[in-house]
């Protein structure tokens, strides 16, 4: 029934923003890691979405939702910030922090937000129209 | 009473709502997407145009079991809802041109319509379950 493949769709989005929420989530918590693997300071993720395809339904249509295709690393220069007595200042005194800006994250933890709703209500909407239809021709 | 007619093209309006809601869905999924172009489907044109021309005389299809048999006159066929991609609309720079809000706004208006055709369907049912009681 074509209404469970809307319910699925909205699921992949669903998932989609949650995870996009954990990257945002994680960048915040280390928006001041001075050092992670390798000795370099922590690098702002981002994930990068793509159009899921599912099979070709009967009335033509085989959109299936959304994926995370990717989850890179956002390569912008470390913030630089003069602080000699910390133990990860380099020789000329400067420390180097993660590329993350607390307030973009904020921006994005909104945006994702919202479409996590608004996801919701599709899914709501979905499951709605499939039990009306179950009440057609019920006495 | 024709309870050939009415009945397909309600079951085929439903499925059409139906594909409705999946395409909105899909681009409510995809608001986020770089480079996503949001679909639509065209029914409402093919309802119409089946709604005038379409009302040719009805009669059912007759079986030929000799080649002199009339087949009966053809039905018209029934409407086809239409996927439809909409490029040129965008206003990001990222290519995405999903507009969240219209797409709410197409959400609702599609379950109401929705709603309103299974109550249709429903209530015709009905109303050849009392024919079938005689009234009882």
């Amino acid at each position: 029934m074509s209404l469970f493949r809307a319910i699925e769709i909205s699921a992949s989005a669903l998932t989609a923003q949650r995870l996009r929420l954990d990257t945002i989530a994680n960048n915040l918590a280390n928006a001041h890691t001075t050092r992670s693997e390798g000795g370099v300071p922590f690098q702002r993720q981002l994930v990068v979405l793509a159009p899921r395809r599912g099979p070709v339904e009967a009335d033509g249509f085989d959109g299936a939702g959304v994926r995370v295709q990717a989850i890179v690393r956002d390569q912008s220069p470390p913030r630089l910030v003069y602080d000699p007595a910390h133990p990860d200042a380099d020789a000329r005194g400067y420390v180097a922090y993660p590329n993350v800006q607390p307030v973009t994250e904020m921006v994005n933890l909104i945006d994702a937000s919202r479409a996590y709703e608004a996801n919701v209500t599709a899914l709501q909407a979905a499951k709605e129209m499939a039990l009306r239809a179950l009440d057609i021709g019920r006495v | 009473m024709d309870f050939g007619r009415t009945d397909a093209v309600l079951v085929r309006a439903l499925d059409a709502a139906a594909l409705r809601h999946r395409v909105i869905a899909h681009n409510v999924a995809n608001a986020d997407t770089p480079g996503y172009r949001r679909q639509t489907v065209r029914f409402e044109e093919e309802l119409a145009r089946y709604l005038t021309d379409g009302r040719g005389p009805t009669s059912p299809t007759l079986a030929q079991t000799h080649p002199g048999h009339l087949a009966g006159l053809s039905q018209p066929p029934l409407p086809v809802p239409r996927l439809q991609e909409e490029a040129g609309t965008t206003w990001r720079p990222d290519g995405n041109n999903v507009d969240i809000d219209a797409e709410m706004a197409q959400l609702v208006e599609n379950q109401l319509w929705y709603a309103a055709l299974s109550q249709q369907l429903s209530r015709r049912y009905a109303l050849l379950r009392t024919v079938a009681r005689e009234g009882r």
